[in-house]
C-alpha cells in the first residue's frame, strides 16, 4: 500500500512502491488521504494560506479546500493509471479522510508493507504534481544508490531481508543491512541474513546500530544515498508513532513491512 | 542564236583522289590535336579564357554540331589545371542570427574536412558534457547548493514553525501555499471549538496569527532571492563544468583551423553556444513526447553541422561544370524546406547550391536558348555577374510573393567566367536588345560553318577522321573511305570548294559507315561503306522527295520535259526538311496584256510569296521597264505564278525563270520544256548565285530520267554556282554521255537563248534591237500595248502615236 497525501507526495516513494509491487506481483494499492486538520482549518473564520510561489495571502473556504483536495485525488488517480498501464499491475485507488499516517496503517489492515514517503524536506520546493507523478513512473531508483533493509530480533526480520533483496536486485542497487536494537548486540540475525542472502547468490554491507535513533538513521541514509528503507512494523518493535517519527526525518521512502 | 556549251563534267563534281594521301587506312594516322578551320573562334576562346577582367565572359555562336562544347571544354580544362585552386564553400548556423547563415571558405578538400572534424567533436563534447554531469564532483556540488538552499528555506520555516508551536499554532502545508492554524493536542482546532474559546483568546490567537503569516510572507519573498542565487549557482557551475569539458576538445579543433580566421571566429560561436546550451548535451538521451503524442525529436546538434555546398574531393580538383538544366535555381541555388507537423521549416542545412557555386573559381557553360527560355535565370545570372556574388533568393522572395520569413544566406563572392553557347541570332537579338549584355558578354566565339578544301585540309580531315575512329571504337577507314567522306563534307555545304565544320554529321556518318562494313564482315570501313552510309541516310529521309516525284510522273503535278510552250518555264524549288534537302521543278508561267507597267505576282497578292520572292519580281518588272520602256510609258500588265503550289514560295532564285516566261509571253516564242532554269536576276539582267544548286541540278535530273533522256534535257544555272557542284554519280554520267546538260549563264540573254533557241539580240549603233530577236520582239510587243494604251487614254480619237518611229527609240 503506497499512502498518497497532498502535503506529502513524492516520486521516489511511488516509484519504489510500484517497482516493488511488479517485482513481486503484488497488488499496489493506493489511499489518497484528505487531511482532516487541513479540512478544519479551512472552516475557521479566518483561514487564510499564503501561495508558496506568490507571497500572496488570500482567504481560503473549507468548500475550497475540498474542491481541491478532489481535484488532486483525481490527477493521482489518472496518473496512477497511466503510470501503470504497462506494467501489468493490478492497482486499487481509494480516498479516505482522516490524519494522514494514522489513516494509512489502519487502512494497511492486509497490507504487506506500507511505502510511506520520507518527509525531511517537507517545506522545500517541490515540482509540480504532474511533474512528479512523471519522474515517479520511471521507476528507475536515482543511481548511484542503494537499498537499506532494518533488521531487528522480531520474526518480521526475514521478511523485511526479502522485500528488500527484492527491491535491489529489481533495481540493480546495493543492499545495505541497519541491524539494529538487541539484535546488533548478539549478532546472530547478521549471520543469518548473510546466509540466506548468499544461498541467492547475493550480499549485502552491515551496518550495526544498536541505538537507533531517528536522527542517526537519518543521518546513515544521507551518507549512504539509500533511496528505500524497509522497515518492520509488528507492533511489538515500533508503535506508529515511532513509524511517523522516523518518517519525518528521513528522505527517502520508508518501507513498512508488516 | 549563239551556241552555247553545257559545261564540262570536271566541272560538275571536285573528286577528293585517295592517291594523295600517304597512309593505306586511318589506323596509321596520329591523333588530331588541333581544329580545323576555327582559328578565329579558337583565338577568340582563348583570349576570353585567358583575360582576367570583368566582363569578359564568352558568347560562343554558330552552327550546332561544329564541335563549339568540345573546343571550349578543352580549353576549359587545360586552364583549370593550370589556374588557381578553387574554393570549398560551406554554410554554416549563425548563432547570433540564425536566419543569417554564415558562408565559410575553406581550401579545396578542408570543407569536408571541417565538416568530418564538427561531427566528431559534437560526439565528444556529448560524451564529455554528459560525463561531466555524471561525476560525483558534479553532483557533490549540486547537492552543496541546493543542501545550502534547503537549508535556508527548512531554517526560515521551521523558525517561524517553532515560533508558531509557542503559541499553540501550527504551521500547515495547503493545496497551493502554507497558512497557519490554533492547536489543540496537535490537532487543528475545529470551527465549533473555536467559537467556543474566550473572545480575548480569540483575538490574541488571530492577532498572532497575523503577525505569523506577515513574516511567512517575508520568508516567502526571501526564498525568491535565494531560488534566483540557486539558478545563478547552478547555472556558474554548469558553465564552469562544461567549460571545463569542453575547452581541450575545442582547442583541438581550433588550432586545426587557425589559419582560417573566419573558420576560427565560428569555432569561438561553437564553443560559447556548447557552453550556454550545455543541457542539450547531458539531456540529449531523454525522450519528451512531442505535440498529439508524436515523439520529438532529440535536442537538436543540427546547429553545429557544416553544410557543405561546393566540396572538392583534391585541391586541383576541375571547376569546369555544364549546366544542362540552367533554371532559376539550379543557377543560383535554392533554400529546400521539410514539412515538421504541417508547417514548412529550413535551416542552414537545407541551403543547396547552384551551378554558380559549383563553377565558382572556375568556368560555367550554358546553353543560351535553356537560359532564355528558363523563367528568370537569365535575369538571375546577370545580377550574379554584375554583383560579383551569389545570393540565394527565392522568386517568393524576391517579389514578395510570400511573407513567411525564411533564410537569408551570407552571400558568397563569385569570381568564375561564364561561357554561353548559342546561335548567331540570340548573340545579336541579346546584343541589341539587353544593354546588360554587352557590358557582361564582351568576347563573342564565332564558330565557322565550313572552311577552305585544300591539300592540306584533306590532311588534317583524314586525321580528324582517325581520332574519332579511335575514340568511337570503329573500324579503320581505308584511304577511299576517307577521300568518299571528304567528298560528301563538300556536299554538305553545297561548295566543292568548301568542307563542312558540322563534326556531329561526320561521326554520324562513321558510326554508319561502321555498321554497314561490320553487317558485311569487314575489318576496314571502304569507300562503299560510306557511300551506302549516305544513300541509307539520304533514303531514310526521302519520303516526300519521293511521293512529290511520283505526283509528277504521274501528271498530277503537270511538268513538261519535252516540247516547247509560251510563257512557260520550268523553275527548279528546294524543299529543307530538316538537315534534309530536296529539289523539284516547278512550272511557272506568265500572262502579258495591255496595263499601267505592274507586273503582279500572285503569290504575293494570295500571301504565299515571301518577301524575297516579291522583291525579285519587283527586280524583273524593273529591268523589263529599264530596258524596253525609258521613252514611253510602261504599258504592261503581266501576272506572274508558281502553277500548283499551295505553300509559301520564298527566296528569288526563280526571277531568272520568271523573267523568261514573261519574255516568252511578250515576245510570243516558245520555251523549251526540256530545260529547266534557277538564278536570282539583277536590274541590269545579270544572273546571279543561288542555294542548293545541286539539289535542284538533281531533282530535274529525276524527272527527266525517269521519263527517259533524250539528250536535249538540262538545267540552266548561275555560272556563279559552277564552283558548288558536287553533283551525284548518275548525273555526272549521264552528262558525260551527251544524254543531260548543265549550262552556266552569266546574263538573262543566255537564259533566254538556250530556252527558246532565238537570238536575244543586241542593240544596233541606233539603239534598236533586231526585228527577230527575242528583244526586239519584246520590244515591239511593249511598244504597241504603250500605243494602244494611248488610245484608251484618248478616248476612242485617233491621235498622233507618242511613240517614236522605229530606229529612232533610244533617241527619243
Amino acid at each position: 500500500m503506497i499512502g498518497l497525501e497532498p502535503a506529502m507526495l513524492d516520486a521516489a516513494a511511488l516509484a519504489a512502491a510500484a517497482r516493488l509491487a511488479q517485482s513481486v506481483g503484488a497488488e499496489l494499492a493506493a489511499l489518497f488521504v484528505e487531511d482532516i486538520n487541513l479540512l478544519r482549518w479551512a472552516s475557521l473564520p479566518f483561514a487564510q494560506e499564503i501561495g508558496a510561489a506568490s507571497a500572496a495571502r488570500r482567504p481560503v473556504a473549507a468548500a475550497d479546500i475540498e474542491r481541491a483536495l478532489r481535484v488532486q485525488a483525481e490527477q493521482l488517480k489518472r496518473a496512477l493509471a497511466q503510470g501503470v498501464q504497462h506494467l501489468e499491475l493490478q492497482w486499487t485507488f481509494e480516498v479516505a479522510r482522516g490524519q494522514g499516517l494514522r489513516v494509512l496503517l489502519e487502512y494497511a489492515g492486509t497490507s504487506d508493507i506500507v511505502v510511506l514517503a520520507g518527509s525531511a524536506g517537507r517545506f522545500t520546493w517541490q515540482p509540480a504534481l504532474e511533474a512528479l507523478l512523471k519522474s515517479a513512473f520511471s521507476f528507475e531508483l536515482a543511481a548511484p544508490g542503494c537499498v537499506a533493509a532494518a533488521l531487528g530480533s522480531g520474526p518480521e526480520a526475514m521478511r523485511v531481508l526479502s522485500a528488500a533483496h527484492t527491491l535491489a536486485q529489481a533495481s540493480d542497487a546495493e543492499l545495505v543491512l541497519l541491524i539494529f536494537g538487541e539484535a546488533a548486540r548478539e549478532g546472530g540475525i547478521a549471520e543469518q541474513a548473510a546466509a540466506w542472502l548468499r544461498e541467492r547468490g547475493a550480499a549485502a554491507r552491515i551496518a550495526l546500530m544498536p541505538d537507533h535513533e531517528p536522527r542517526q538513521i537519518a543521518e546513515l541514509i544521507e551518507r549512504e544515498r539509500v533511496q528505500a528503507l524497509f522497515w518492520p512494523g509488528g507492533d511489538h518493535e515500533l508503535r506508529n508513532l515511532e513509524i511517523a517519527a522516523l518518517a519525518s526525518v528521513i528522505s527517502c521512502p520508508l518501507m513498512v513491512v508488516k | 542564236m549563239t551556241s552555247f556549251k553545257p559545261l564540262d563534267t570536271a566541272l560538275l563534281y571536285h573528286r577528293c583522289d585517295p592517291q594523295e594521301f600517304g597512309f593505306e587506312t586511318t589506323a596509321e594516322l596520329p591523333q588530331l590535336t588541333e581544329t580545323i578551320g576555327q582559328q578565329r573562334a579558337s583565338d577568340a576562346v582563348e583570349f576570353g579564357i585567358s583575360i582576367e577582367r570583368q566582363g569578359y565572359n564568352l558568347f560562343v555562336m554558330g552552327p550546332a554540331g561544329a564541335g563549339r562544347h568540345a573546343l571550349v571544354q578543352q580549353f576549359l580544362e587545360r586552364k583549370a589545371a593550370s589556374g588557381r585552386a578553387a574554393l570549398d564553400w560551406a554554410y554554416v548556423n549563425n548563432f547570433a542570427q540564425p536566419h543569417k547563415p554564415l558562408a565559410l571558405a575553406l581550401p579545396a578538400g578542408r570543407g569536408q574536412q571541417l565538416k568530418n572534424d564538427m561531427q566528431q567533436l559534437i560526439e565528444e563534447l556529448r560524451l564529455a558534457i554528459a560525463s561531466a554531469f555524471e561525476s560525483d564532483e558534479y553532483r557533490s556540488r549540486i547537492g552543496q547548493i541546493d543542501a545550502e538552499f534547503n537549508e535556508h528555506q527548512e531554517k526560515a520555516l521551521g523558525e517561524l514553525g517553532q515560533e508558531a508551536a509557542g503559541g499553540n499554532i501550527g504551521l500547515l502545508r495547503t493545496p497551493s501555499g502554507f497558512s497557519f492554524a490554533p492547536l489543540k493536542a496537535g490537532e487543528v482546532i475545529g470551527p465549533e471549538d473555536y467559537a467556543k474559546l474566550p473572545q480575548a483568546e480569540r483575538e490574541q490567537l488571530e492577532q498572532t496569527m497575523s503577525q505569523l503569516q506577515a513574516k511567512l510572507e517575508k520568508v516567502f519573498l526571501q526564498v525568491r532571492q535565494w531560488r534566483r542565487e540557486r539558478r545563478d549557482k547552478i547555472r556558474d557551475l554548469n558553465r564552469g563544468v562544461t567549460l571545463s569539458a569542453v575547452g581541450q576538445l575545442m582547442e583541438e579543433i581550433k588550432a586545426r583551423y587557425a589559419d582560417l580566421p573566419r573558420v576560427a571566429d565560428y569555432l569561438k560561436a561553437v564553443q560559447q553556444d556548447v557552453i550556454e546550451n550545455a543541457d542539450d548535451f547531458h539531456k540529449g538521451q531523454e525522450s519528451v513526447p512531442g505535440p498529439f503524442g508524436m515523439p520529438a525529436a532529440e535536442p537538436s546538434f543540427r546547429r553545429y553541422a557544416v553544410n557543405v555546398i561546393v566540396g572538392r574531393g583534391r585541391p586541383n580538383d576541375s571547376s569546369v561544370v555544364f549546366e544542362d538544366h540552367p533554371t532559376y535555381q539550379n543557377l543560383v541555388g535554392r533554400v529546400e524546406h521539410i514539412a515538421q507537423f504541417g508547417t514548412l521549416v529550413t535551416d542552414f542545412g537545407l541551403i543547396k547550391p547552384g551551378a554558380l557555386h559549383r563553377a565558382n573559381g572556375g568556368y560555367l557553360m550554358l546553353d543560351v536558348y535553356k537560359l532564355l527560355t528558363q523563367p528568370f535565370a537569365w535575369e538571375g545570372l546577370k545580377r550574379a555577374l554584375s554583383t560579383r556574388e551569389i545570393r540565394i533568393e527565392s522568386l517568393g522572395q524576391m517579389y514578395s510573393l510570400v511573407s513567411t520569413e525564411s533564410l537569408e544566406p551570407e552571400p558568397i563572392p563569385l569570381d568564375l567566367k561564364v561561357v554561353l553557347f548559342g546561335e548567331r541570332l540570340h548573340y545579336y537579338l541579346l546584343y541589341a536588345w539587353d544593354p546588360d549584355f554587352r557590358k557582361l558578354f564582351k568576347v563573342a566565339a564565332d564558330f565557322e560553318d565550313h572552311f577552305p578544301r585544300t591539300a592540306q585540309t584533306h590532311g588534317l580531315y583524314a586525321r580528324l577522321v582517325a581520332t574519332i575512329v579511335r575514340r568511337d571504337g570503329l573500324h579503320a577507314f581505308e584511304r577511299a573511305a576517307v577521300a568518299r567522306v571528304i567528298e560528301h563534307g563538300a556536299r554538305r555545304v553545297g561548295d566543292a570548294k568548301k568542307l563542312s565544320a558540322n563534326l556531329r554529321d561526320l561521326v554520324d556518318l562513321l558510326g554508319e559507315a561502321d555498321f554497314w562494313a561490320r553487317r558485311a564482315g569487314r575489318q576496314q570501313v571502304g569507300a562503299d561503306d560510306v557511300q551506302r552510309a549516305i544513300d541509307a541516310q539520304l533514303h531514310r529521309a526521302d519520303r516526300l522527295r519521293a511521293q512529290v516525284n511520283e505526283a509528277i510522273l504521274r501528271g498530277t503535278l503537270m511538268i513538261d520535259t519535252d516540247g516547247g510552250k509560251v510563257g512557260q518555264v520550268n523553275g527548279l524549288s528546294v524543299f529543307e526538311l530538316g538537315n534534309y534537302a530536296f529539289a523539284e521543278p516547278t512550272r511557272i508561267t506568265a500572262t502579258a496584256r495591255l496595263g499601267e507597267g505592274q507586273v503582279i505576282d500572285v503569290q504575293r497578292e494570295v500571301e504565299l510569296g515571301g518577301s524575297i520572292h516579291s522583291k525579285g519580281v519587283m527586280i524583273l518588272s524593273s529591268f523589263l521597264a529599264a530596258r524596253f520602256s525609258t521613252h514611253r510609258p510602261h504599258s504592261l500588265s503581266a501576272s506572274l505564278v508558281f502553277e500548283q503550289t499551295y505553300g509559301t514560295v520564298e527566296g528569288d532564285s526563280a526571277s531568272t525563270g520568271e523573267l523568261c516566261a514573261l519574255m516568252s509571253s511578250l515576245a510570243e516564242l516558245p520555251i523549251r520544256q526540256s530545260l529547266a532554269v534557277t538564278g536570282s536576276i539583277n536590274q541590269l539582267g545579270q544572273v546571279q548565285a543561288i542555294g542548293a544548286v545541286n539539289e535542284k541540278i538533281e531533282g530535274f535530273f529525276d524527272i527527266c530520267s525517269a521519263r527517259g533522256l533524250t539528250g536535249s534535257q538540262g538545267v540552266i544555272i548561275p555560272a556563279s554556282n559552277v564552283d558548288n557542284l558536287m553533283l551525284r554519280g548518275d548525273v555526272v554520267q549521264a552528262v558525260r554521255d551527251a544524254k543531260f546538260s548543265i549550262y552556266a549563264i552569266e546574263s538573262i540573254d543566255q537564259a533566254i537563248e538556250l530556252l527558246t533557241g532565238v537570238a536575244a539580240g543586241e542593240r544596233d549603233v541606233a539603239g534598236n534591237w533586231p526585228e527577230t530577236s527575242v528583244n526586239g520582239r519584246v520590244a515591239r510587243r511593249l511598244r504597241e500595248l504603250a500605243e494602244l494604251r494611248l488610245k484608251f487614254a484618248a478616248g476612242g480619237k485617233r491621235r498622233q502615236p507618242l511613240a517614236p518611229k522605229r530606229g529612232h527609240e533610244r533617241k527619243a
